[in-house]
């Protein structure tokens, strides 16, 4: 399936950055780090392949994108187990088997930190 | 020297989409419009199964359609037929409606006179799972040919909706669907889940789903 869903996930993150950049007063960008869930169905490769085009003319021109995923955790809700939901266990608890668990992490795609030059 | 400092944002890029889609939902509450985010695979039976919707519930509340599938199932005449207002949203190309897409639709479509609005996502289950559109409910439409397995293969698309239908029964005896694996494994994903079995061919089982309707309807005026 074509999938254009990165280039606008490329496009919000990179927006983030740049208010933040200038809310800094910042000169430039050297760095930016990007946490991409698990659970997005985003893949990394595309969000590296769109940066230079989305970040063109923009302060953050020339910086360095850094992708870390983030697996998905989940807390059961029925034991409070902290598990990694697979398709081994059909996404259920390992320890007791429930299907009621609230998603702890790896669910978004979260701006982490922006590396900015200030002088 | 360069003097490079980090700072930390941790932000959620879907945090925009996220405020916008509060501020459609605010804008529908107080015109009284409940808005259905319709989600399905290609040919699982959206068109037909918002005409049958339509003619069933014409009489007693205004409805209108936002078509924002990219290969345009939905034409505006087969809609008007139904006694429908339709536009056509045009998502430049993108795989699903945010939050932005939909409140420009619908400030354009001026749904505030409406009681009952389809969004008809992009046809595909992965992209329009990921954006709140700032629906009143999610809807997915599954259909007996794409098979039971469907909700282990796409748990968020089942996660998100608040009511499945399970269309085309009438194509039964020509599929192996098991009906009890479907609904445990979409009762997996969302506990809450409201599933009906329906065939927007033959009418079967609509009944229920549009009384379903009616209520969410009803209680989203009060």
């Amino acid at each position: 399936m074509t999938s254009m869903h990165e280039m606008s996930t490329v496009l919000r993150f990179c927006n983030l950055a740049i208010e933040t950049a200038t809310e800094q007063k910042a000169r430039g960008v050297e760095e930016i780090v990007v946490e991409v869930g698990e659970m997005t169905d985003i893949l990394p490769a595309y969000l590296y392949k769109y940066y230079p085009a989305a970040t063109k003319g923009t302060i953050l021109e020339g910086s360095t994108l850094t992708v870390e995923k983030v697996p998905v955790k989940a807390e059961c809700a029925d034991c409070g187990t902290v598990f990694h939901p697979d398709r081994e266990h059909d996404y259920k608890c390992p320890a007791c088997g429930g299907v009621r668990a609230h998603v702890l992490a790896g669910r978004s795609v979260n701006l982490r930190e922006v590396r900015v030059i200030k002088s | 020297m360069t003097d490079v400092r980090v700072i930390e944002v941790h932000q959620s890029v879907s945090a925009e989409n996220d405020a916008i889609a509060a501020d459609v939902r605010l804008k529908n509450r107080m015109d009284g419009t409940f808005m259905v985010n319709l989600m399905a695979s290609p040919g699982a039976g959206k068109t037909s199964v918002l005409v049958r919707t339509a003619k069933a519930l014409r009489d007693e509340m205004k409805i209108g359609v936002m078509e924002a599938d990219i290969d345009a199932t939905v034409d505006a005449e087969t809609m008007a037929e139904a006694g429908v207002r339709s536009i056509q949203v045009h998502t430049g190309g993108e795989c699903a409606m945010d939050a932005a897409m939909t409140r420009d639709a619908i400030l354009a479509f001026h749904t505030e006179d409406l009681d009952l609005l389809f969004l008809e996502n992009v046809g595909n289950l992965v992209c329009p799972a990921e954006n709140d559109t700032g629906a009143s409910i999610n809807v997915e439409i599954l259909s007996i040919p794409e098979g039971d397995d469907k909700p282990l293969k796409y748990p968020l698309m089942f996660e998100v909706c608040q009511a499945v239908l399970i269309n085309k029964i009438d194509t039964r005896e020509y599929f192996p669907f098991d009906d009890e694996a479907a609904v445990r494994r979409i009762h997996d994903r969302n506990p809450e889940a409201k599933i009906f079995f329906v065939s927007a061919k033959t009418g079967e089982g609509f009944d229920a789903w549009i009384e379903y309707l009616r209520e969410q309807v009803s209680a989203w005026k009060a």
